[in-house]
């Protein structure tokens, strides 16, 4: 068992992947904060596009990371690349999982921030948006983490997508059920951002389950001697 | 030539779904360069991930350098450079990009060396991967590797799928680079001919065993086929040390792999006429090996 990690090694990874990455992140970043100002357009026909526009980015963005940098490595063969360097399996999964998440973070913060600062300063979208913002956006985070967790326990690019295709259709519910919640319901419109205890218990399940997401993925490659 | 190993592979042994590798003895000494040969899908590349620590063989025990593999992957893939056909760079990026990764992964990369297989290699270091010709490729894959300056160098079919040109231009770069320098090469291909001109040790594999390994002046020493004509109405009679006699009519070609002047006394024992008593390429004996083993599996 290769219970030891080479931290020197799992950045020099995670620097690589930001490197091979950063382009579309910056793309991502341009195209989530454009949807936030179109959101913010003082026409009635502005918001909802918007709002679907920012979801598109923040989950598109998502699964281009999680399918790049996981599965698509694997398929195009440069994965043989990377596990003739001075790595064990332990390495490469915490690079892929913690590397892959803080690149995506850079940019869905970057979004999220954003769009919190254009709900703020626009005088027709409610500050009470900001804890369904924070909430959703969390929720994407945990989708990325899970796909990213499927894609390196199966190495499959087949089953990385249906499962990504899942957390989409998963996002949905989790939008309409928390947006139906009490505590959160009569505060979405209101003109404070209200962080409750709703909305912590729902922000503290979702940081949770990535905990458990994590674990959980490196305990099973833990048990992995060889790459193959 | 010094004793200590390289490589040791002991009663190594893994099993597929439709293929295994099967016991599989292997020493490779320091400084030696070893020419891994077998047909496709034979085995050789099963063998190297497992000495390279990519997969965990079944049963059996492998040794590298002086310690077991899997078990000190990491510490060990910092003295091998290891290339294989199916591994593939990141396009996107240019061959500055890769050299500066690696650079940074290994501290024993020597810059003036790089500079030498850059201009030996004819390689545009600003160039895209992707924009690569297939040599290109495999030149800036074997850069990469030898510039790292690895005590064990493992290339897994580095000339598979280079056109004639292109595998002659890298076949003649790396004979000069492995004649220059110090170091221990496991050198896996289909190709004899690769394999002959910058050998010192062969292997067969075939079906996932090892067939056959010696040096390779031992080899083509060994190895003979002898033309010969028999007497009217003679059957031929074995002779020891000769693994295949092909008969037409009175002609008759004996392989052997132990050659020696009492194949010809015996002969002329038999009253057999010898013709020709030619030496054999590398691909004329590992073939005659290949069907010989595969013979005696079917019988």
């Amino acid at each position: 068992m290769n219970a030891l990690v080479n931290p020197s090694m799992i950045l020099k990874l995670a620097v690589k992947d930001w490197h091979l990455f950063k382009g579309y992140v910056l793309i991502y970043i341009a195209l989530g904060v454009a949807s936030a100002l179109f959101m913010s357009l003082p026409y009635s026909f502005a918001y909802y596009p918007g709002v679907v526009m920012l979801i598109t980015v923040l989950i598109g963005s998502s699964a281009h990371l999680a399918i790049s940098s996981v599965v698509s490595e694997k398929k195009e063969n440069q994965m043989s690349f990377i596990m003739a360097l001075p790595i064990n399996v332990l390495d490469y999964t915490t690079s892929k999982l913690i590397g892959s998440i803080v690149i995506y973070l850079i940019c869905s913060l970057a979004i999220v921030g954003a769009t919190a600062a254009t709900i703020l300063l626009t005088a027709h979208l409610p500050n009470g948006l900001l804890p369904m913002l924070v909430m959703c956006a969390l929720e994407i985070v945990l989708a990325t983490l899970l796909i990213l967790s499927v894609g390196l326990l199966s190495g499959s690019l087949g089953v990385t997508i249906v499962f990504m295709i899942i957390m989409n259709i998963a996002f949905n519910l989790f939008l309409t059920t928390v947006a139906q919640l009490p505590g959160i319901q009569e505060n979405i419109a209101g003109p404070i951002a209200v962080f409750n205890a709703p909305v912590f218990e729902v922000i503290g399940i979702e940081l949770m389950i990535m905990l458990l997401a994590i674990v959980i993925t490196m305990f099973v490659k833990s048990r992995k001697t060889c790459f193959l | 030539m010094n004793n200590e190993m390289a490589i040791t592979l002991t009663n190594v042994s893994k099993s597929f779904k439709y293929f295994s590798l099967n016991n599989i003895n292997l020493a490779l000494p320091t400084g030696q360069i070893m020419g891994f040969v077998g047909a496709n899908g034979a085995g050789k590349s099963t063998t190297i991930r497992i000495i390279m620590g990519l997969m965990q063989a079944d049963s059996g025990y492998v040794e590298v350098l002086g310690k077991s593999m899997p078990t000190h992957q990491t510490l060990l893939k910092q003295d091998i450079g290891f290339s294989s056909e199916e591994m593939k760079l990141y396009g996107s990026e240019n061959l500055a990009w890769h050299i500066g990764f690696i650079k940074s992964i290994y501290p024993d990369w020597h810059d003036a060396y790089c500079q030498k297989l850059l201009k030996a290699f004819d390689l545009n270091l600003e160039q895209k991967l992707k924009q690569f010709s297939k040599g290109q490729y495999i030149k800036a894959q074997l850069l990469l590797v030898l510039a790292r300056q690895p005590k064990l160098l493992v290339l897994d079919e580095p000339s598979t799928g280079l056109d004639p040109v292109a595998r002659q231009e890298v076949m003649q770069e790396l004979a000069l680079i492995l004649k220059d320098e110090e170091r221990t090469v496991l050198f896996s291909s289909h190709n004899t001919s690769d394999v002959e001109k910058i050998s010192d040790q062969i292997t067969f594999i075939d079906r996932g065993s090892i067939i056959d390994s010696n040096d390779k002046e031992s080899f083509l020493e060994n190895w003979r086929k002898i033309q010969v004509e028999l007497p009217v109405d003679h059957l031929m009679i074995p002779i020891a040390n000769t693994i295949s006699i092909e008969q037409e009519g009175r002609l008759a070609a004996i392989t052997t792999n132990q050659f020696s002047p009492s194949i010809i006394d015996a002969c002329q024992q038999q009253n057999i006429k010898v013709l020709a008593v030619d030496l054999m390429s590398l691909e004329e004996i590992f073939l005659a090996n290949v069907n010989y083993r595969r013979q005696g599996e079917n019988k």
